[in-house]
């Protein structure tokens, strides 16, 4: 019921609403500050001293206040609107609003008031109004009278009327009004007015506020109303009808100067919280009033008294006075406690003020460098540290928060501090609820908990040094080095418990090394300082080696000589590993190349190692104990609550990558590995993060980046295709002129574009071979036809070459296309030229071959030698000729790829016979041996291997032009079938024999014009023996001769011939 | 030679190459008719009805394959061997194909015509 109490609330503060019946209660609920007078505590005393008036009366009263006349009227007036009318929405609407139909009658009315200051008088005046559902005529009788406000001015109109239709109406005046207006009608009025006299009267002295009505010079009290009674604190016998000082003396001082002023200027006179001293009850005390004192003006306009109306604040000037004295007190307390107190306010947290402790001892700033700035601004570091968090609750959760011993880290103008604080948040609230700002109170404990620790260090090592079980006592007499000890000493030595061992014996189970250095020592320096102590290793009669830490004492006579030294003696064998052990680990980390950093939940930063400062730039020394914010950008703060946040849940961090700040305020990059450490009890007590300088590996990566978009740019404006496929083969990536020659995307041509692209005729073959190629990791080379993107084709020659990772695994196959169209034409107009040449000449040939051929036969008995040479000459020079327009027509089929074998079974024996003896016609002073192998069939094209072995034959005829012993053999292996010609010729030498069968290449040397010829035969020759899937070679030696041989694979023979 | 009365006729539109072969053949004893384009010479092999005929596989304006396809699919003549000559080696196939018998290439020796005719005619005898 929140509405109930906002009016409980507000009558309890505002007297002037309390009572007033059915209005009165529709004005507490209403909600004021939507409308132009706003929320009633903001009402001028005026209007709220007229609205008390208003609402007390039993007289219909209607108001119109302020420049909108704001409609305000009481239980009284209410029935005048009927029902289904302006009840009761007209109140607080402006009065243009609210009387909407007669608006311009009642407007004239108000502004005459208004303007004149003078009140307005009508008597049965018809206005209409609308209600009970429709617009009615009405008469009214009526009084507008000004009500001043505080500028002594009109502010309002308060309305006195009475509906009068009913008494009109019967007798019979409705429709002669007018006329009658001036008899019957005033009369009645002036009954009624007797009527609404007494009603005023009644009405004033039961008026929630003190009335009074003080007349002439000497003020004598004409009138008080019940209230002022009241406060004054006298009766009205004691008051009416005599002066106001004579019976309230002790006011004169406070008010009879503006009383005076009043009744002889003429204008009013408002106080607001004016302390008068009043007797009351015979006691004299300092009274609060908000009060109007007004002039009270006779007809003539002379100032024959005063109204005064008053309104006791007393008891609300005193609270509000010690409130603002509290407040005082409060900010007295503050600045001079001697803990150290803020007050922070808003969200921001700005500093308020502070106190001289604050400043001096846990701020360590001026007053001026921090009071009015936010409090983050000033103390940043505070961001890596959970007070901003905790601060941030209290303010909007209006919690108080305390803490005992609480690390922080301030940053005075003398550095950084490390602080332990009892701290305590409390809220300070504005108004009920809402936190304005927050009161920060800081014990510094850093000495206690100092101290505190140390006794835990104390506590610790006494701990330690009585647990007894396992220390051993020894008493050793120094006169005669007899010793006497616990059992546990020589098991400690490795003895049973019950052996009793010597001093001497003790000694020499001490290990050697530590006997002189340490055992005798320690002895030595007892003797002086009377406090024995080392650590040793002993030798067990197992010869196992333990260490031992003995703490005695030199016991003195009364003549101050050394007596007895007792002692306890620990096997420390375990701490000493462990001990190693914690060396080993701490080398391990110091050496590390990764920062190795720990650092507490809170941030403080517990260990740091030399990769740490060569990263950073700070030495362990400087920065252990600090937060880790210190090197954390500003910007990354918040990556690292998130940190805290998930260390704290036990969960680590593997790989992040971050920025830290070094000293020197440069930032590095680094990847962070970061893992919860815990106690022995399984906490997490912080949290250990190895960093790794990463700015290099990012530069590389930019690099790579950069490059990378260099290449892809250099592609994308190259006119070759480029293209690149994975190991598998699958193409994954191609340059701009691909998309452009295709006219196809990326999707498309991965979707198996590519091969439509290739031609159907070529793409068999190059199916074949690029998944050999990616078999093999051979490279690939290819001639086909691409389909541009309008649909014709064009050659191009494509090559892909593998790239390997440094196992030589293949990565990526890189491949270019290059457009070879118009080589290709040409080419195929070169073969088709060199194929129609051949033919065209073959028919001349064969006429003249012919024609010397009878000539020979026709001539060979005429006995003329002359002729038969010539023509025998000529006949030769033919089969030479024929031999180059053969050779010259393979070729050509070689390269167009027409080169066609027609294979057939039939006996190479035969065929090498066949060809010696050939040759031998030609060449007939060679001297042509053959030695036949095994005899054997093949399945090869008869005429092609016949055609090699002319090749073969003739060279060996042609380069051995001295010594012509020439001599054919064939081997058969077990994978092949070889076929040798020997010559004992110039030979060749070894950097010739490695190109001879290449296209157009010729022997070169001082012979070389003996030897003319295309150098094609042996070309064609290897091409046909590769196309039978053979191999082909030779072995020379130069001035030696050769050796010229081809071999076909073993499945060539045919076994069944 | 011992086959002096065989006829031949040979066909091609070269006249030296024609008349060469003329003179080889007549040196070796056989009786040679000459005709140096294929027009009308179906007519006349039915009538002189020769042993052989020896023609080139490109004569100017026929193709010798589509003129030896039509002896072959003429009953009369179909069984009179038929020699062809092209200087395009590769035409071999082709020429059987149309139903040569036998085929030689140019430039020929003059002994592997001799072999040729001989071997095509004693085929005939046999």
């Amino acid at each position: 019921m929140p509405d109930i109490n906002a009016a409980t609330s507000l009558s309890a503060t505002h007297s002037f609403l309390s009572g007033g019946g059915e209005m009165g209660q529709l004005i507490r609920t209403k909600n004021w500050s939507a409308t132009p007078l706003g929320d009633p505590p903001s009402w001028p005393q005026s209007l709220r001293t007229t609205l008390g008036f208003v609402l007390s009366s039993k007289i219909p009263m209607f108001l119109w206040w302020g420049p909108q006349l704001i409609c305000f009227y009481n239980d009284a007036y209410r029935p005048f609107l009927g029902v289904d009318g302006k009840y009761p929405v007209i109140l607080g609407m402006p009065a243009q609003e609210a009387w909407e139909e007669i608006g311009t009658i009642i407007k004239s009315l108000i502004d005459e008031v208004l303007q004149t200051g003078q009140a307005v008088w009508r008597e049965d005046q018809l206005i209409p109004i609308y209600r009970n559902g429709k617009l009615e005529d009405v008469y009214w009788t009526f009084s507008y009278s000004p009500v001043n406000d505080e500028r002594d001015k009109p502010g309002g109109v308060l309305v006195l009327c009475t509906d009068t239709t009913e008494k009109i109406r019967p007798k019979g005046i409705l429709k002669k009004q007018e006329d009658n207006k001036k008899s019957g009608a005033q009369i009645d009025f002036v009954n009624l007015f007797n009527e609404s006299e007494k009603k005023f009267r009644n009405m004033v002295m039961q008026a929630p506020v003190g009335i009074a009505i003080l007349r002439g010079p000497s003020f004598i009290v004409e009138m008080a109303n019940l209230v002022y009674l009241k406060i004054v604190g006298k009766s009205q016998n004691e008051l009416i009808g005599r002066p106001l000082f004579e019976t309230s003396p002790e006011g004169r001082e406070a008010v009879e100067g503006f009383l005076t002023a009043v009744l002889t200027t003429g204008i009013a006179h408002t106080t607001s919280e004016n302390s008068v001293p009043m007797n009351r009850f015979g006691k004299i005390q300092n009274a609060y009033f908000n009060a109007i004192f007004k002039p009270l003006k006779e007809a003539d306009g002379s100032i024959s008294g005063i109204i005064v109306v008053a309104n006791e604040v007393t008891s609300l000037v005193k609270a509000k006075y010690s409130l603002a004295e509290s407040e005082k007190h409060f900010k007295n307390m503050v600045m001079q406690s001697p803990i150290a107190m803020t007050i922070l306010r808003g969200a921001d947290f700005v500093i308020e003020t502070a106190n001289i402790e604050m400043y001096k001892n846990i701020w360590r700033k001026e007053e001026a460098e921090v009071v009015g700035k936010k409090l983050l601004d000033v103390f940043p570091e505070l961001k890596g540290q959970k007070y901003p968090v905790l601060l941030n609750e209290v303010f909007t959760h209006a919690k108080i928060i305390r803490e005992n011993e609480s690390v922080a880290y301030v940053q005075g103008n003398d550095g950084m501090r490390q602080f332990y604080f009892d701290y305590v948040y409390a809220p300070l609230f504005e108004t009920e609820g809402v936190v304005s700002g927050i009161m920060v109170t800081v014990n510094d404990v850093t000495e206690k908990v100092a101290d505190k620790k140390r006794l835990e260090v104390d506590e610790a090592r006494l701990r330690l040094a009585t647990e007894g079980t396992k220390m051993a006592t020894w008493d050793l007499n120094l006169q005669t080095n007899e010793i006497v000890h616990s059992p546990r000493l020589a098991e400690i030595f490795g003895h049973p418990a019950a052996a009793l061992l010597q001093h001497p014996q003790l000694r020499n189970q001490i290990y050697p090394n530590d006997l002189h250095t340490v055992v005798e020592k320690a002895f030595e320096e007892a003797t002086k300082t009377s406090i024995y102590y080392y650590e040793a290793r002993v030798v067990w009669p197992d010869k196992s080696i333990h260490w031992i830490r003995t703490r005695g004492k030199v016991i003195y006579n009364e003549y101050k000589q050394p007596q007895r030294m007792i002692g306890t003696l620990l096997d420390i064998t375990e701490d000493k590993a462990h001990e190693e052990e914690v060396a080993r680990l701490a080398a391990i980390v110091q050496s590390s190349a990764d920062a190795i950093i720990s650092k507490k939940l809170d941030g403080t930063i517990t260990s740091w190692n030399e990769a740490a400062e060569k990263m950073f730039g700070y030495k362990a020394e400087e920065i252990i104990g600090l937060p880790l914010s210190t090197i954390i950008p500003p910007d990354q703060i918040e990556d690292e609550v998130e940190i805290l946040d998930k260390i704290g849940k036990g969960l680590g961090l593997y790989s992040f990558e971050t920025r830290r700040v070094k000293k020197d305020k440069t930032t590095v990059d680094i990847s962070l590995t970061i893992s919860p450490i815990k106690d022995a009890n399984g906490n997490i007590i912080g949290a250990s993060k190895i960093a790794r300088d990463i700015t290099k590996q990012k530069q590389i990566e930019i690099q790579i980046t950069a490059s990378e978009e260099r290449f892809r740019l250099l592609a994308n404006s190259m006119a070759q295709l480029i293209w690149t496929s994975d190991a598998n083969g699958d193409l994954n990536y191609f340059n701009q002129a691909v998309y452009d020659y295709s006219g196809m995307n990326f999707e498309q041509l991965q979707n198996n574009g590519w091969a439509q692209m290739v031609h159907p005729d070529d793409l068999e073959e190059n199916i074949k071979k690029w998944q050999h190629s990616i078999a093999t990791g051979e490279d690939f080379i290819f001639e086909h036809r691409f389909k541009s993107y309008d649909g014709t084709y064009r050659w191009q020659l494509s090559r892909a070459l593998p790239q390997t990772d440094t196992n030589g695994k293949i990565q990526i196959w890189v491949g270019t296309s290059t457009d070879i169209h118009e080589i290709k034409e040409s080419e195929q107009q070169k073969d088709f030229f060199i194929s129609m040449a051949s033919h065209e000449l073959k028919t001349p040939i064969t006429s003249i071959k012919g024609y010397v051929q009878i000539l020979m036969s026709m001539y060979k008995e005429k006995g003329d030698e002359f002729l038969k040479n010539s023509l025998e000459t000529v006949n030769k020079q033919i089969v030479t000729l024929t031999t180059l327009i053969a050779d010259l027509l393979d070729l050509s089929k070689i390269k167009s790829g027409s080169l066609q074998l027609n294979k057939e079974h039939f006996c190479l024996n035969e065929l090498i016979t066949e060809t010696v003896k050939q040759i031998q016609h030609i060449e007939p002073d060679c001297v042509i041996e053959f030695i036949p192998g095994e005899n054997t069939g093949v399945y090869a094209d008869r005429d092609r291997i016949g055609q090699v072995l002319i090749n073969f034959l003739t060279n060996a005829a042609k380069y051995s032009h001295n010594c012509k012993q020439i001599s054919v053999n064939t081997i058969i292996t077990e994978t092949k079938l070889q076929v040798s010609v020997i010559d004992s010729g110039i030979g060749i030498s070894k950097q010739d024999q490695q190109k001879i069968f290449q296209r157009f290449y010729r022997v070169q040397g001082r012979d070389e014009k003996t030897f003319p010829g295309f150098g094609i035969g042996l070309f064609i020759a290897a091409e046909i023996i590769h196309r039978h899937d053979g191999k082909i070679g030779v072995d020379s030696e130069p001035g030696k001769g050769s050796v010229f041989y081809f071999s076909l694979p073993l499945h060539n023979i045919d076994k069944n011939q | 030679m011992q086959n002096e009365k065989h006829h031949i006729l040979v066909i091609d539109d070269n006249a030296d190459i024609l008349f060469m072969i003329k003179v080889m053949l007549e040196m070796n004893g056989y009786k040679i008719t000459a005709k140096d384009s294929p027009d009308n010479v179906e007519i006349f092999i039915e009538t002189a009805r020769p042993n052989l005929i020896l023609m080139d596989m490109l004569l100017s304006g026929a193709d010798g394959r589509e003129v030896c396809k039509n002896f072959k699919a003429n009953q009369q003549i179909a069984q009179i061997p038929v020699i062809m000559i092209s200087a395009l080696p590769d035409a071999a196939a082709s020429c059987i194909e149309s139903g040569a018998d036998y085929f030689l290439g140019k430039p020929f020796e003059m002994k592997d015509l001799f072999q040729t005719v001989s071997f095509a005619l004693s085929a005939i005898n046999n």
